[in-house]
Formats: structure tokens, sequence, C-alpha cells
């Protein structure tokens, strides 16, 4: 709505230029002058004062409008890459974590697998071995 | 009577009886193995379904963030524009009341007006 009537305002203005366009002449030595120029309407005449007066602000207007498009496309690309990094930062938590959570498993699963006592049962294997290598030396020489 | 007959055929056998037992014990073993190993490929398994979990839910939250950023974004731009808009407007606005002085300072007050003009551009009024 506030765009909309801005639009209509700004037609109105254009129109009411529109309306007594300024217009300039050229004059010759003493025609009706005392050197020869350029003749301008009083419409033409506010026209240039009224845009040299003016035309600093304008500019300061679309110095600002172009700073703060410019801001603004920066602060989204900030936005986005902190949010890239915030995205990269929990993945490698997640992973880490994952990995972490893994290995405790594993070793979970390992610890029931082994023994509690790995050097008994080492002297049982070595006593059973040489038992075993024993009696199959006995037994097929009989 | 049975226990006799299984007594005799043990002692009479006794050599295969031990390597039927090895053998057993041997493919015992390996089975004892094989589900560590497949216990150990579970455990794997479930981590990366849960990473994988994990991941979706982390892009998803970042598209969701970026959404929300190009949003900000959007109004942002929006705002610009409408206050560019409203100050070029309120200045076209200042500048035509500026001009419609100057003309009527050509009709109702020449010397305010030449007064201007020498002072912005520094020109010579000549009669």
């Amino acid at each position: 709505m506030r765009l909309l009537t801005l639009m209509v305002l700004s037609l109105w203005s254009n129109s009411a230029l529109s309306e007594e366009a300024p217009r300039f002449t050229f004059l010759g030595l003493n025609e009706c002058a005392p050197f020869e120029g350029v003749l301008f309407d009083p419409a033409a005449t506010g026209t240039i004062l009224s845009d040299r007066s003016f035309m600093s602000t304008e500019c300061e207007f679309k110095i600002k409008y172009a700073l703060d498009t410019q801001m603004a496309e920066h602060t989204l690309e900030l936005e986005n890459l902190q949010i890239r990094h915030v995205a990269l930062i929990s993945e490698y938590d997640m992973r880490i974590q994952s990995v972490q959570r893994e290995r405790d498993a594993l070793s979970e699963a390992l610890k029931k697998q082994s023994k509690r006592n790995p050097v008994l049962w080492v002297a049982i294997g070595v006593a059973s071995g040489m038992a075993l290598s024993y009696g199959a030396y006995r037994v097929f020489n009989e | 009577m049975t226990w006799a007959k299984i007594l005799q055929f043990g002692l009479k056998n006794w050599r295969e009886i031990v390597v039927v037992a090895c053998l057993s014990l041997v493919a015992i073993k390996t089975q004892l193995d094989y589900r560590a190993l497949n216990k150990a490929y579970e455990i794997s398994r479930q981590e990366m379904e849960l990473q994988i979990d994990s991941l979706r839910e982390i892009h998803a939250e970042e598209i969701r963030q970026r959404e929300e950023a190009i949003e900000s974004y959007r109004s942002a731009i929006e705002e610009i524009e409408q206050n560019y808009l409203a100050s070029v407007a309120e200045l076209e606005e200042q500048r035509e009341k500026n001009r419609t002085e100057h003309i009527r300072q050509f009709s109702q007050d020449r010397e305010a007006l030449s007064d201007e003009i020498i002072n912005a551009y520094g020109f010579e009024l000549v009669e």
C-alpha cells in the first residue's frame, strides 16, 4: 500500500512537471539582449536551480541505497557462512561421539569375548598343547 | 547292559572320538568367533545408521536456518527499497516545491531570484 502510494505520488510529480515543460532558446548579439547566450524560461530556470540544490541529497540517497543493499547481501553471506560453520562443527562433534560410542561398544564386546585372566589361559593353552602333542605321540606310536 | 556297550565302544574307538571332539571344539570356536564378528558388524552398522540420521537432522537444520536467513535478507531488501522510494518521493516533492517557488520568484520577486543565481553560480546580472 505504501509502495503504491509512493508510485502514485511519483507519477503525479512527473505529470506535474510535464504540464509545464521547461523551455530554452538561443539569443544572438543585441537580439533583445545585451549579449548572445541561452535564454531559459522560468520553469527551466527553476528546474536548474532546484536540481542544483537537491543533487547532493539525491546522490546521498542513492549511495545510502547502494550501501544498504550491499550490507544486506554481505550480512546474508556472513550468516550463510556462520550457519555452515555451525553445521560443520555439529557434524564433527556427532562423528566424534559416534566413533567413541562405536569404540566403547566394540571394546565391551571384545571384553566379553576375551577371558579375564589371559595369563592363566595362555598357560592352560600351552599345557594343553603339550599334553595333546605328547598324547598323540604316544597314541600314534603304539 | 547299554552303558557297558557304550563304554566298550568308547574304549574301542577312543581315537576317533577324540578326533571328533577336537573337530567339534574347533567348530564351536569358529561359531563363537563368527558371532563376535557379526556383533561387531552389527555395532558398526547401527552406528552408521545413527550417523546418517544425525547428518540428515543437521542438514535439515542448516537448510532451515539458511531459508530463515534468505527470508530475513528479502525483508531487509524490501525495507531498503521502500525507504529509498519514500526518500526519493519526498525529495521530488521538495524539489517541485522549490521549483514552483523559483517560478513564483520570477514573476513576483526577481531580486531574490537573481540573488539566488548569483549565490549559486557566481554569475553577473546584466540589466
